[in-house]
């Protein structure tokens, strides 16, 4: 028989076979240790896994907000929605009594630096299995910004994790869709164990009520400075955000304002009950917004809202619905900011310029239930296409009155422009570096 | 599908090898090639299955026209040109058409005052690459250098998928004769090498370049709104580029050669340790091997090569390290990038002649001990300081970042960089270390062949043993651990 060269075998060794299962063997055994440390601490809360206390029954804010809400969203049924930007998210607690009597079930699915797009999404999510009943929705000017076209793609949204599409088709792996990230990567390492060893000690939680507690945050943030320097950092901040400002829609593409209409839209055809307000707040961040120059726009943006909703509810037969404006300057909102830069002084109802805390929150939601807002004695006003004009003039009156009485404050508000305007574009960051504006 | 990606490591990979090597030998080789290619061409889908009619086109139009050249009925020189030009020209117009229309009419467009408007052409994915491959069995089948292989063998050999996207360029009859019978067979020492060669390449992937990346990119990508660096941060950047770019494209290399091991075949190397190159005429001996390979083959030799005189030669060696960085992208950084590396072989060589008159008939030595030293370390200023324009968007971007190199920089305007100066700069000289200090992927593994030609071993040798399987292990799952954003090799740009 004649030799075939082809045939001719490559060379193995005797120890590839061992080398081979060892190998195998090695891999496995790391990869099951690894996952089934993260499955067990459940850092992002996306695997359901028992909360131990003092083990990992607090969650860090691991600045995934879009995907942990996204599994709470998945795994539970709410009949009340919380949903705007970070204000939202430190300012609204599902446990609060107002709240509560609002919905038994609410869950704060606030994201921060949302737009309404993805606003609207985690909405349907809710909402999937009809069981909503009740939904606030907390609106600030920068969640309308049409600076750049809409980022349905900011701050890590991925339509994926959603269980539907925007078409409404069925994503049955949706679940599946930020593994092996959440169990078997670096940033899982390391937040479970963040999570295990900063169980009481960490800046900010993520209840499982989508709240995010601020208590260490404030801690953390008057640490340096106190509240002052905590508002001047926030308004430092802001400023850049504000930066090319505009509430002019793009000739192309839906417009946040748009969205927004879509947002509303659906709540009227779920026939579900909605609230909608302009967040409380402080003073000093319509003190911005005047030194910024954008107090025309804010007030267009209210005007508009109200036209909207005036028109989305006559579509749906519904009686006109008002939207919930705390935007003036009253003893809540004009609350003192200590004048030194002192670490132990505290703000009872602020921790910055822009994030209110719960105790706020609830009060706001007690109001808008009781309708006290609308009194002269509330904190807000229910803006309505007729008392619109009115409001506004009220709201910049008490704003001006603040003024006159706060100068300081005003001072350093426009201090804190010019510091923002002197520095050029925002430095460049390495990846992992980014912080999004919750950490405020 | 990325290699450094899940949908690669868990998903396409094992499916093919399992198909593969459960039905290789039943189907006999050519089937079994015919088989491998049509899930290469899946891989290539899978980015954009648009552009499959072009790479299939290509295929055929050049294995057509290699026929022809193979044909032993034409023998007419003539006509034999003929195909060569046909090939020549159809390659060079498609990669022209598909990588430079746009730069040619915005360059025009820009001398001439003119508005000439020609929509944006996407760039097919791997198109240099596959075109260079194909380019070469053209001009190999002119030569006369080759058999004339089946249709299925050759579009399995430009379209296997471990060097479709980004090389090594192979040379046709370096790759023809490994298509035999025995490589049909699950050879589990093949999958050992391949196996560790893929890990080793990820972790330079993953762990080093990109975590190396941090320091760089930001910078860089800062430049075009006029943000100015430190000189600090700018010197950083630069450096930390060179090594991205190095761990990224030899980790991606090595895992290409890896794959092709997997399937009992062997790829050519395209990095031997170029940062331990004493000067740069070696180092671009040991920088993109296969690239520089194809080009010394098909454009500086039939340039003339060292043919002529100094100047003539000079010009040839200008020319193709012109047209190499011409190659790397349609923009006015790579070609003053090749321009300049032009330049530096241009006075190594000229240097070289100088020595050689001086020392008649003997042949320059390696140097030792501080000089060689100086040496690397020259050579990699040199390189390092080229990429400047490489890698910078355009040319402001590229003056900026000269301007912060030198200093010359107004201290009120410089933005300091948001991450550790001092982080940074240990990570990239521990990363330089390791280019220096440690053997290459190939040496390390010298005792199993992993190229095609022998390779010397090093004072880390691998071994088939408990230890190895251990440490591949903790590198692969390390590696698997940083795939947090999956990223792009840079060389898929090109």
């Amino acid at each position: 028989m004649e030799h075939d060269p082809d045939q001719h075998p490559l060379p193995e060794s005797p120890a590839a076979a061992p080398f081979l299962l060892r190998l195998g063997l090695f891999v496995g055994t790391l990869a099951v240790i690894i996952v089934a440390g993260t499955v067990a601490v459940d850092p992002y809360a996306t695997f359901g896994s028992p909360r131990i206390a003092g083990f990992n029954s607090l969650k860090i804010n691991s600045e995934a907000d879009r995907m942990v809400k996204a599994a709470a969203l998945r795994q539970g049924s709410f009949d009340g929605l919380l949903v705007g930007t970070s204000q939202a998210q430190y300012g609204l607690d599902p446990e609060r009594p107002a709240i509560r009597k609002l919905a038994k079930r609410t869950y704060n699915a606030g994201l921060v630096a949302a737009n309404p797009y993805q606003l609207l999404r985690y909405l349907q999510v809710a909402d999937r299995d009809r069981t909503l009943r009740s939904v606030v929705i907390v609106v600030d000017l920068l969640l309308f910004n049409e600076k750049e076209p809409e980022k349905q793609t900011s701050f890590g949204f991925n339509e994926a994790r959603l269980p539907a599409g925007p078409d409404g088709r069925a994503q049955p792996y949706a679940a599946l869709a930020d593994l092996p990230g959440t169990a078997f990567s670096l940033d899982a390492i390391k937040l479970a164990v963040r999570t295990v060893t900063h169980q009481t000690t960490d800046s900010e939680w993520l209840k499982p009520t989508g709240l995010l507690a601020s208590e260490n945050l404030r801690r953390d943030l008057w640490s340096k400075g106190g509240p002052r320097r905590a508002f001047e950092e926030s308004e430092k901040r802001y400023a850049g955000w504000f930066r090319g400002f505009t509430l002019e829609g793009r000739e192309k593409g839906p417009t946040a304002l748009g969205r927004f209409e879509q947002l509303l839209q659906h709540c009227m055809e779920r026939d579900l009950q909605v609230t909608v307000l302009v967040a409380p707040a402080h003073a000093r961040y319509f003190q911005l917004l005047e030194a910024l120059e954008l107090v025309p726009q804010a007030e267009e943006l209210k005007r508009r809202l109200v036209a909207l909703l005036a028109r989305v509810s006559e579509k749906a037969g519904r009686p006109p619905m008002p939207l919930w404006d705390f935007g003036s300057a009253n003893e809540t909102t004009g609350e003192s900011v200590p004048r030194e830069m002192d670490p132990s002084a505290k703000m009872r109802w602020y921790f910055d310029a822009v994030h209110f805390n719960p105790d706020l929150g609830d009060r706001v939601i007690a109001e808008i239930m009781s309708g006290e807002a609308a009194a002269s004695e509330g904190l807000g006003i229910a803006l309505t296409p007729q008392n619109v004009e009115q409001a506004l003039r009220g709201v910049r009156a008490s704003q001006a009155a603040y003024a006159r009485s706060h100068p300081t404050d005003v001072e350093q508000v426009r201090a804190a422009v010019k510091a923002a305007r002197s520095e050029k574009t925002p430095s460049p960051q390495a990846p992992g570096d980014a912080s999004p504006p919750s950490k405020e | 599908m990325l290699f450094n990606s899940y949908e690669f490591i868990v998903g396409f990979l094992p499916i093919c090898l399992l198909i593969y090597f459960s039905f290789s030998q039943r189907l006999g080789l050519e089937r079994a090639l015919g088989l491998l290619a049509f899930g290469s061409l899946a891989f290539y889908s899978y980015w954009n299955p648009a552009y499959l009619p072009l790479i299939l086109s290509s295929v055929a139009v050049n294995f057509w026209l290699g026929t022809k050249l193979k044909d032993p009925n034409i023998t007419d020189a003539r006509t034999r040109r003929s195909y060569l030009l046909a090939g020549v020209v159809f390659d060079l117009g498609l990669l022209g058409y598909f990588k430079y229309a746009n730069f040619a009419v915005d360059t025009w467009n820009y001398l001439s005052g003119s508005n000439v408007e020609l929509a944006r052409i996407a760039l097919p994915l791997a198109i240099s690459f596959f075109t260079f491959q194909q380019l070469g069995y053209v001009l190999q089948a002119y030569y006369g250098l080759q058999s004339q292989p089946t249709l299925v063998r050759y579009g399995f050999v430009v379209t296997f998928f471990p060097h479709l996207i980004a090389g090594p360029i192979v040379l046709h009859q370096e790759f023809f004769p490994q298509l035999k019978s025995s490589i049909l067979k699950f050879n589990k020492e093949s999958f050992a090498v391949g196996a560790t060669l893929f890990v080793f390449g990820l972790f330079k992937k993953v762990v080093i370049a990109d975590n190396i990346a941090r320091f760089s990119s930001p910078i860089f990508d800062a430049l075009p709104q006029g943000i100015q660096p430190t000189t600090a941060s700018a010197w950083l950047a630069v450096f930390a580029y060179s090594l991205q770019l190095y761990f990224d494209f030899s980790g991606y290399s090595d895992m290409a050669v890896g794959l092709a091991r997997l399937f009992n075949l062997k790829l050519p190397a395209n990095f031997e340790s170029p940062y331990k190159a004493a000067n740069v005429g070696e180092f671009w001996r040991r920088w993109h091997v296969t690239l520089s390979r194809f080009l010394r083959q098909y454009l500086y030799v039939p340039l003339g090569g060292n043919r002529g005189s100094s100047l003539r030669v000079s010009f040839n060696l200008f020319l193709t390290m012109l047209l190499g960085g011409m190659w790397h992208g349609a923009g006015w950084g790579f070609i003053i990038w090749g321009a300049v590396n032009g330049v530096f072989l241009v006075l190594h060589r000229l240097y070289v002649m100088a020595w050689r008159k001086r020392h008649p008939g003997e042949r320059p030595a390696r140097a030792s001990g501080l000089k060689l030293e100086l040496g690397i370390t020259f050579t990699f200023f040199l390189v390092m300081m080229s990429r400047v324009s490489f890698r910078a968007p355009d040319w402001d971007s590229s003056m900026i970042m000269y301007r912060s190199l030198l200093g010359l920089v107004n201290v009120d305007q410089v933005v300091e960089p948001s991450f550790s100066l001092m982080r940074g700069t240990i990570l990239s000289l521990g990363a330089y270390l390791i280019c220096r200090v440690m053997p290459n992927t190939q040496e390390m593994l010298a005792d199993y062949d992993p190229l095609p030609e022998p390779v010397s071993p090093s004072w880390i040798r691998f071994r088939l043993t408990t230890p190895w399987a251990l440490v591949v292990a903790v590198a692969l799952i390390i590696a698997l651990l940083n795939f947090g954003e999956v990223s792009e090799f840079l060389y898929f740009q090109f």
